[in-house]
């Protein structure tokens, strides 16, 4: 650890050190620089306190009126819930159809055919991914 | 493919997952009795993560009850391959980021508006109670005037007590940037409390 620890750095693993992160082997420049500098000893108390403040905040009870109005909520299935089996069958099955489709009918154009099912799917993917929470919502 | 009832594996702890895990339908869309269990058990906690994000009793209970609207709508996406509540949360966040961001298209201040009364009241002397009560007032309020990631940060790590890997999955952003959102966020905080003060 460099014996010179600015400002910064020190916040940062204070931060750390609060929560139960810091480093291994930063306390003595952490004190070594603590020992030099007031505005950082200051930060230290401003932040412990901050801290237990944070950690003291609590949690209000929920209005019961608004408790009841989601309890009540009515519950609907989602409308089309296979749709993300058929996109996701479909980006596998058109560009497949296409390639066979070309190879048959138009062997000539197969050169084309092919990289432009990739670009196809490659796209529809894409779309699907970026639509996918609007489409069907959060997901993990 | 992995079993239905370890979907829901976050009511593991809670009361009668068995009757929870009969109740749920085919496509995995949740009964109302399951849903009142889920709103039972989380909504306290939606409804200060909401309070503390966005300052306002009004939005806080609006959001509460999207979010659990969202839940029961995208129940049949869950895939299971996180804990219910981190997908929950997921969802919670980003429906009060999404109500900061509109309430600031609308060119609307976020409303100081006094939440006091939704603090707890559990400290003993009277001017004690005040000073306390007055502290928390003030750092609630401050919380949501934070910019979303570090807000939403501070509320997971200081109400939910979650680490920094969970709320980092929550975020989508490593652990080192959830360490970062933290910091700056109690940096601002703190700066923002001084100036208050002076």
């Amino acid at each position: 650890m460099s014996e010179i620890m600015r400002c910064k750095e020190y916040r940062e693993r204070l931060h750390l050190q609060i929560d139960g992160g810091a480093a291994a082997g930063a306390e003595a420049a952490m004190r070594a620089h603590a020992a030099g500098c007031a505005s950082c000893v200051l930060f230290l108390e401003q932040s412990t306190a901050l801290d237990a403040m944070l950690r003291d905040l609590g949690r209000a009870p929920v209005p019961l009126p608004a408790l009841s109005s989601v309890r009540d909520i009515p519950l609907r299935p989602r409308p089309l819930p296979w749709l993300p089996d058929v996109l996701r069958a479909a980006a596998a099955i058109v560009p497949a159809v296409l390639v066979w489709a070309g190879r048959a009918l138009l062997p000539e154009a197969i050169e084309f055919l092919t990289p432009a099912a990739i670009a196809f799917a490659g796209a529809f993917i894409i779309v699907t991914a970026a639509l996918r929470p609007r489409l069907l919502g959060s997901s993990v | 493919m992995r079993p239905e009832g370890l979907r829901y594996g976050c009511l593991a702890a809670g009361p009668g997952l068995a009757y929870h895990q009969q109740t749920i339908t085919g496509n995995g869309v949740p009964e109302r009795a399951e849903f009142n269990a889920i709103v039972d058990r989380f909504a306290e906690r939606v409804y200060n993560h909401a309070l503390r994000m966005l300052n306002n009793r009004e939005d806080a209970e609006e959001a509460m009850q999207d979010v659990f609207l969202r839940v029961h709508r995208s129940f049949g996406t869950f895939r299971g391959d996180a804990e219910f509540s981190t997908w929950l949360w997921r969802i919670t966040v980003n429906v009060c980021l999404s109500r900061r961001g509109s309430r600031w298209k609308r060119r609307e201040r976020i409303q100081v508006e006094r939440i006091s009364d939704d603090i707890p009241d559990d400290a003993p002397g009277p001017d004690e109670l005040l000073s306390r009560r007055e502290e928390r007032r003030r750092i609630a309020v401050l919380i949501a005037r934070l910019p979303g990631r570090e807000a939403a940060a501070l509320t997971l790590y200081y109400m939910e007590e979650l680490d920094y890997a969970t709320i980092g999955r929550i975020l989508r952003i490593p652990p080192g940037s959830v360490a970062t959102a933290l910091h700056r966020g109690r940096e601002r905080l703190g700066k923002m409390l001084r100036a208050e003060r002076e």
